[in-house]
């Protein structure tokens, strides 16, 4: 079904992430999906939606954004069907997001993405050549193993979209060494302090080049995941 | 200067995603280390802190015209860059519309870096 761009004043406010799951913790922030045309801001939202919105993360998507994505099956549109649900929408878009998402195909952007992490990979080993804080460098990497995992998963027909699960369940399923898994969570603290929600001391002291080499491990696992699925 | 060095090359590697030669994927991490060189920059030539994240800057006490300038034109590229990677994945169409407003931040501070990189810097 093809979903032309609809009434441009219309929106619509969804919840997602750990708090649609029922799984937040010190670290999760309030994950809201606004499909608008124009700026929804939270004072707005605020009016129809009974949440502390204050410390929300709201990610605003255009309709035509939204029905881009839908045409490759955006990995991102998937998560919101898999999970998210409304918390508002103006009459003239109710059930418009959800009949979209309900049509998602599969996502055709597999190869895309790993050429994209591949070359963030190559940006970090280049970085720690040269420099000797890695702090942002290890956020960097903690990014890149969670979202390739979450690649990974998609091709295991096994979608997760945690912060931590995506990759427990790839490691596991790929027999990759469970070290992974297992220092995963202290890696991606790094990126929760430069999101600015941890503070530097919680830090465990990592190996950038450690690290690095576990990413390109990752990746070329998911790269293969692709082959197999013909991606 | 090195620290000028590493900015212009961020900038150069932004440049390449512009073009196409790179996924807009890798946008947001060159995005962030450019922000991050330049917060560097700054703390080092101002005396300051050198922060290890991206991060909004504030203009150090009695600084030089040039630094004043570098915080500014920065601040405004953060501004514009968190709009165009904010999503969750990378919108094509949101980095070829938001590319040209970018573009003007980019050239801004890289003309200021390499007019920096010529002139010794005085208080």
């Amino acid at each position: 079904m093809e979903h032309s761009p609809m009434n441009t004043a219309g929106y619509a406010v969804w919840l997602y992430g750990s708090h649609a799951r029922g799984v937040p913790d010190l670290h999760s922030d309030l994950d809201i999906f606004v499909a608008a045309d124009r700026v929804v801001n939270i004072n707005e939202i605020k009016q129809h939606v009974p949440l502390a919105l204050n410390d929300a993360s709201v990610s605003h998507y255009t309709w035509n954004e939204i029905s881009g994505m839908a045409k490759y099956g955006s990995l991102f549109l998937q998560h919101l069907k898999l999970e998210a649900f409304p918390l508002y929408e103006t009459p003239t878009h109710k059930g418009t997001l959800r009949s979209l998402l309900d049509d998602l195909g599969d996502y055709r952007l597999a190869y895309r993405d790993i050429r994209g992490f591949q070359t963030v990979l190559d940006d970090v080993a280049e970085s720690l050549e040269s420099i000797d804080e890695e702090t942002y460098e290890l956020a960097v990497l903690g990014t890149v193993i969670r979202h390739s995992t979450i690649l990974g998963c998609w091709l295991l027909k096994q979608p997760c979209f945690g912060r931590h699960e995506p990759v427990s369940h790839f490691v596991r399923m790929r027999s990759i060494d469970s070290v992974v898994e297992k220092e995963f969570p202290d890696l991606y603290l790094y990126r929760l302090y430069i999101d600015g929600r941890l503070k530097g001391s919680s830090l465990r002291k990592l190996s950038g080049n450690q690290w690095l080499k576990r990413a390109r491990l990752v990746v070329s696992k998911v790269e293969e995941m692709a082959h197999e699925r013909g991606r | 200067m090195k620290e000028v060095d590493n900015c212009l090359r961020q900038i150069a590697k932004i440049h390449l995603v512009a073009r196409g030669e790179d996924e807009a994927y890798v946008a947001r991490s060159r995005l962030g280390r450019l922000v991050l060189g330049i917060a560097r920059l700054v703390g080092k030539i101002s005396g300051g802190p050198t922060p290890n994240r991206p991060c909004r800057l504030t203009t150090p006490k009695n600084a030089i015209k040039e630094i004043q300038t570098l915080v500014r034109l920065c601040n405004k590229l953060n501004d514009t860059a968190k709009t165009l990677v904010q999503p969750s994945e990378p919108l094509d169409e949101r980095w070829r519309t938001g590319w040209s407003e970018l573009l003007v931040d980019l050239n801004k501070i890289e003309q200021h870096l390499q007019a920096m990189e010529n002139t010794p810097l005085t208080t």
